[in-house]
């Protein structure tokens, strides 16, 4: 137990990174908490100055006219069922909303989520089918790097000392867009993912053309993962059965699973991602397909 | 018989209130004036000589009370049946977890620290997880006092079995295999301990106080009778609060410590350190005639006792007989042995071995059924016990509705429409039979049967002081319905006193399915005996002859003179007419024709056997393996049903638990660690996973129980899990043996059977 | 170690105490209050029977730090009942047989009571969402949706 843990609710950003630099390794930045007191109870993380963000108003926002800027610390609960958010990024809707339960949602956040840093993020995968950067502010300035290299390895993020995570921007996405997020798991709730799926799909304006594609993988690699070979193959083209196991395979082919006695073999993960990919690709595209023909491919 | 008032109706929990309001007080919850904290410092080692245990560091910590080792505690042995136990590890850890020091401190985080400090020297010794291999010449011993890992083998057989499978149509063999299931109770082991001048008293959340303080009173070395337990409310037990190692070790504490000390197991500790369910081998070969007949039966266990005993010589016997009052089994033939390793302790858990038994019997019957070419429901009927029948070793089956319960479920879960044509692909249905006992006297072996008191005050209110305890179960609702029922009286009125050994008579508390059938005889005896007292002093007051009073309705009535008068009335002159006694009725219950097993393991055992039915229907997902139960349809043989309400609550309770146990629990080890010891990945059924579920009573008044009742409770689990193996079998054609069946298992599986598919289609073309 | 001094509202009750950084609300409720109806089930979020409301969210106390509680309205199950007038939910409880050994229940009633607030007439599927942070061993979770399904129609 540490003598003098001290607490902190800075109302500004500023005076987060002011508290972090101060106090180095013993600060501990904390949104939700859910994982950070977990860390702590268990001994994988020493007590110390606790700095709560969730008093930051600058960062519990969700905003933006093309596109949208999601604040680190907006709470699971308010994505899972932001309007904007279920209207045009479905996908990252569906994960919050299968993010252990009610009672994590109301307090964890997506910035912790994602900072955790876990192969299993469930918000990652969307984040990465969407294109998502990250916003992160320092002593010298604000930086922006994808959604996809943040997390570098299990339990390693790429912000460097001092630094705190403090917003997602999402870019618009075209009017013919489908989004899907699925999370496997053997009971219907709790488990730690064993493998999770986010497909973004937009159509050509005028044909059923697959103009874009974006497929994540959680938990199917050491990080969550983009399958870019699987994108690939899938535009330019129409979308039919044999296309889509197509590029299911070649999904499958970019991960890189492993046996967990706890959670699934490696086999049985590469047998999922397979037949989830297969029905995450067509599924998205049926939901772009939903967004009537017409207009031009700059639309959005 | 009068048509029943209170009995046989749903009444709400008796205790309802303080449940509600949060107001009852569990074990975690105690909280005694001057009360401090204690911690258990734990082997991180399955197998280790202990060579030196230093605590100086630790008792220098401020705010440490006392630091706690085997050198501080008789160094006697203990245990419900094989005397394994120690207070701490004297000399040898024998798994990991095994307590081996404890601190106790003004505050937990102060004990934790503290026990971090102490310094324990190892010597690690060569382990055993496995118990087959355990049983090798060459194995090494899991515990450096004992002469082997063999701790008890058992052999029974009943008529001619060599005979029974010449005479089959059709013989078949199967290994099964059974893992461990935690309890999952919510609600931590926990228990508070003071002594007062010399004398102790717990706190605790235990199913069995009283078999707790005999067990205490061999480790202390004091004469039975010096200890008293309170039982706290119940957050669960499902077996696994009916043996608390924790008892003697926080008694140990607080002695130590000279204040009462409460320990709270951390989740973490309580998957590690409790007693989850005695895992099995179980070898089974059946034979059946051509018509279904089942001729002959040979088993082989091979039981998982982890690191100590409890009640695990209890539960490999149970699992070689009980099942034998299921069918009308004649030619048996069961060998167990129940064999150390060097993991935790494995013990009681609802079902105690039956349900391991059933697992395997009930799978086995549909395979059967199939190579005979006869429909799994009429291989059961064929089969099924009788009311009248007397077993293979012995048992008087007074009342029995399995046949019932099977057509029940049948015709309400559209069985046979469900396995015609035109079905879905991956759904399939299956279905189980199971028993249980009912009251068995096994739990007591020196008498079965039961004692209470029922008080009436002068206010009218009627308080139950009963030695049996509640569980959380509903016992005591139960109880307060029995003593409404003969008393006449509302509901309401009755108050079930908490269980104080000091207080109450001896009772057995919620083991061998005691509690409803002994206890509620125990409490009507007792009612009767109050409503005698009630006659008496009413007689008294009135001056006339006690056959001319009745009670009606709650109400006294002289039947000569039509005077009327309260029961609070009566037991007030009650007190006036004795110098001061309250209106106590006693009533004791002996059971009479039963037995705990000769050492030839026949005889009756239990007062009644419950029956059930289960069909389960169950959807999967062929590309993922991904399985979800859609439905359960139960029925139930309870004899007369006490509070259908609380019936069907406990058949509800025991189809997740069940569901669990077929298709997500399991303890992961490595070398000896639990690896899922939370709540994440040790997968309990949650509120999403519910399948749609109705219970059917079909049962009719059994003669020996109370208002003709049977239990519950423990047979509400047991068809489960093979009733959702059958169902999957019906959906892919793949017979699992051992469990969980998990999405993974069933994937590989459907995945080999396509390979066996392609090959032979090879061959063939 | 520092401590710092909260104060917020424990069903509809003002509230101070004092705590360390790392203490959870669990804890100053059950240990420093005596509210001993928010049990501990397993300190890591897993099992909700520690769930409270905090401003109408259901938070799990156990992950809740007692620091960050400072204006903030607490619920508990102590508080459902009104002048020992049971609260709609604890009624239904009760009548439907939503309980057993009762040690899940507080838990479960403040996850009910949070879902009643914003959706009053939950589909079963929605209570099973709502609930499925609260893992009850006893009931089987049949009567527990039931009677959280009938609540509403009990008020009055």
């Amino acid at each position: 137990m540490m003598n003098g843990s001290m607490y902190f609710e800075p109302t500004e950003i500023e005076e987060a990174l002011e508290l972090l630099s101060r106090y180095g390794n013993d600060a501990r930045l904390m949104a939700g908490g859910t994982d950070l007191i977990i860390d702590v109870t268990e001994g994988r993380v020493a007590e110390g100055h606790i700095i709560n963000l969730m008093s930051i108003d600058s960062t519990s926002k969700i905003t933006g006219e093309n596109g949208l800027c999601i604040g680190a610390t907006v709470l699971l609960d308010s994505i899972e069922h932001s309007p904007r958010i279920i209207d045009e990024f479905q996908m990252l809707s569906e994960a919050a909303s299968v993010v252990g339960s009610w009672q994590i949602r109301v307090l964890g956040t997506m910035g912790g989520n994602m900072c955790n840093a876990l192969p299993c993020a469930d918000t990652a995968p969307p984040l990465y089918a969407a294109d998502a950067v990250i916003e992160i502010a320092g002593q010298s300035g604000r930086r922006v790097v994808p959604a996809e290299s943040f997390i570098l390895a299990p339990r390693k993020n790429v912000l460097e000392p001092g630094e705190m995570l403090v917003g997602f921007r999402l870019p618009k996405a075209p009017r013919r867009t489908g989004s899907v997020f699925v999370k496997h798991i053997f009971r219907k709730a709790l488990d730690m993912t064993i493998i999770s799926l986010a497909v973004a799909v937009t159509l050509d304006a005028r044909s059923d053309v697959i103009r874009r594609a974006r497929v994540a993988l959680g938990s199917a690699a050491p990080t969550p993962i983009r399958t870019r070979q699987a994108e690939a193959v899938l535009e330019g083209n129409m979308l039919t059965e044999e296309l889509a196991r197509e590029a299911a395979d070649l999904v499958v082919g970019e991960c890189r699973v492993h046996d967990s006695p706890i959670r699934a073999s490696a086999e049985y993960r590469r047998d999922v991602i397979r037949v989830l990919a297969r029905r995450c690709i067509q599924e998205a595209v049926r939901r772009a397909g939903q967004h009537e023909r017409g207009g031009s491919d700059d639309e959005v | 018989m009068a048509e029943l008032q209170v009995v046989g109706n749903r009444m709400p929990l008796v205790d309802s209130n303080e449940k509600i309001m949060g107001t009852a007080v569990f074990g975690t919850d105690i909280v005694l004036p001057g009360m401090l904290h204690g911690k258990i410092l734990r082997s991180p080692h399955a197998h280790a000589r202990i060579l030196h245990i230093n605590t100086e560091r630790a008792k220098r910590v401020p705010g440490v009370r006392a630091v706690v080792t085997a050198a501080d505690a008789p160094s006697t042995r203990f245990g419900l049946s094989i005397r394994d136990e120690r207070f701490f590890a004297i000399d040898e850890a024998h798994y990991i977890g095994d307590e081996v020091s404890g601190v106790v401190a003004g505050d937990e985080d102060t004990a934790e620290e503290a026990s971090r400090l102490i310094e324990v020297e190892y010597e690690p010794l060569p382990a055993v997880f496995d118990p087959v291999e355990a049983m090798k010449l060459d194995a090494p011993l899991a515990r450096g006092d004992t002469a082997g890992n063999v701790c008890k083998h058992l052999e029974i057989t009943r008529g001619d079995v060599e005979r029974g499978f010449q005479d089959s149509a059709v013989v078949h063999e199967e290994l099964f295999s059974l893992g461990h299931q935690y309890q999952a109770y919510i609600e931590p082991i926990a228990t508070a301990a003071e002594w007062t001048n010399g004398r102790l008293t717990l706190w605790a959340p235990h199913q069995a106080p009283r078999t707790q303080l005999k067990v205490m009173c061999e480790a202390f070395d004091i004469p039975s009778g010096a200890f008293r337990l309170i039982q706290t409310y119940i957050g669960g037990g499902f077996g696994g609060k009916n043996n608390m190692h924790l008892c003697p070790i926080v008694a140990l504490l607080a002695k130590k410590a000279g204040a009462p000390v409460r320990v709270v197991l951390t989740r973490a500790e309580d998957f590690q350190a409790s007693m989850p369910s005695v895992p099995m081998h179980i070898r089974l070969k059946m034979g059946a005639g051509d018509d279904g007949t089942i001729l002959a039966k040979d088993v082989y266990i091979i039981a998982d006792n982890g690191a100590f005993t409890a009640s695990a010589s209890g539960v490999i016997t149970v699992a070689a007989m009980r099942v034998d009052a299921l069918y009308r089994f004649k030619n048996v033939h069961v060998v167990g042995d129940l064999v150390y390793t060097n993991k935790v302790s494995t013990s009681a858990f609802r079902g105690f071995g039956n349900t391991q038994m059933h697992f395997a019997v009930e799978s086995m019957m549909d395979t059967l059924a199939e190579r005979l070419g006869v429909d799994p429901i009429e291989i059961r009927l064929r089969n099924a016990t009788q009311k009248g029948d007397v077993t293979a070793h012995g048992w008087v089956i007074g009342s029995c509705e399995l046949s019932q319960a099977i057509r029940k479920v049948v015709q309400v879960s559209e069985w046979k429409r469900k396995r015609g044509p035109g079905r879905l692909k991956g759904r399939g249905i299956g279905i189980a039979c199971g028993m249980h006992i009912s009251g068995s006297a096994a739990a007591t072996p020196e008498g079965p049967g039961s004692s209470a008191q029922v008080r009436v005050h002068e206010d009218g209110s009627v308080h139950i002081v009963s030695s049996e305890g509640d569980i959380g179960q509903g016992a005591k609702t139960v109880f307060a319905q029995i003593a409404a029922e003969v008393l006449g009286i509302p509901y309401e009125n009755v108050h079930v006193s908490q269980l104080d050994t000091d207080v109450s008579n001896f009772g057995v508390g919620a083991i061998g399915s005691h509690v409803t059938t002994m206890g509620g005889h125990g409490i009507r005896a007792a009612a009767v005996a109050a409503r005698g007292r009630l006659i008496q002093a009413a007689s008294d007051r009135w001056g006339c002859d006690e056959r001319e009073v009745r009670l009606i309705q709650g109400k006294l009535v002289n039947s000569v003179s039509e005077e009327a008068m309260e029961i609070g009335e009566a037991a007030s002159h009650y007190v006036n007419m004795t110098g001061g006694s309250r209106l106590l009725g006693e009533g004791q219950f002996r059971a009479e024709g039963i037995s705990a097993p000769d050492k030839d393991a026949y005889g009756n055992v239990s007062l009644g056997y419950s029956y059930a039915a289960h069909i389960a229907e169950v959807e999967i997902d062929l590309e993922t393996g991904l399985i979800s139960l859609v439905r359960m349809v139960a029925a139930h043989d309870s004899g007369q049903v006490i509070n259908p309400m609380f019936a069907e609550g406990q058949v509800e309770g025991g189809i997740l638990q069940g569901m669990g146990m077929a298709l997500s629990e399991q303890y992961v080890f490595k070398d000896g660690r639990i690896q899922n010891p939370n709540f994440t990945n040790y997968r309990v059924p949650t509120a999403m996973d519910y399948p749609e579920i109705e219970v059917h009573f079909v049962g009719k008044p059994d003669p020996n129980g109370p208002f003709g009742a049977k239990s519950i409770a423990e047979v509400s689990i047991v068809p489960v899990a093979p009733a959702i193996a059958n169902a999957v079998y019906d959906a892919i054609g793949v017979r699992f043996t051992s469990l969980p069946i998990t999405p993974q298992r069933i994937l590989e599986a459907l995945k080999a059977k396509d390979r066996e598919v392609k090959a032979a289609e090879a061959e063939l073309g | 170690m520092m401590r710092y001094e909260i104060t917020c509202t424990v069903n509809d009750t003002p509230v101070k105490f004092e705590v360390e950084p790392w203490d959870t609300l669990l804890h100053v409720l059950r240990d420093k209050l005596g509210l001993t109806g928010t049990k501990y089930g397993c300190g890591t979020g897993d099992c909700g029977a520690c769930t409270v409301l905090v401003d109408g969210e259901p938070y799990v106390a156990c992950l809740t730090l007692a620091v960050r509680m400072k204006g903030r309205s607490i619920e508990t199950v102590e508080g459902l009942a009104k002048e020992g007038v049971l609260h709609p939910l604890q009624r239904a409880f009760i009548e439907y047989g939503a309980l057993q050994c009762g040690y899940c229940t507080p838990g479960l009633l403040m996850a009910a009571k949070a879902l009643l607030a914003k959706n009053p007439h939950p589909t079963r599927a929605d209570v099973q969402i709502a609930i499925a942070g609260n893992i009850c061993r006893c009931t089987g979770y049949k009567k527990v949706i039931e009677a959280i399904q009938a609540a509403p129609t009990l008020v009055g």
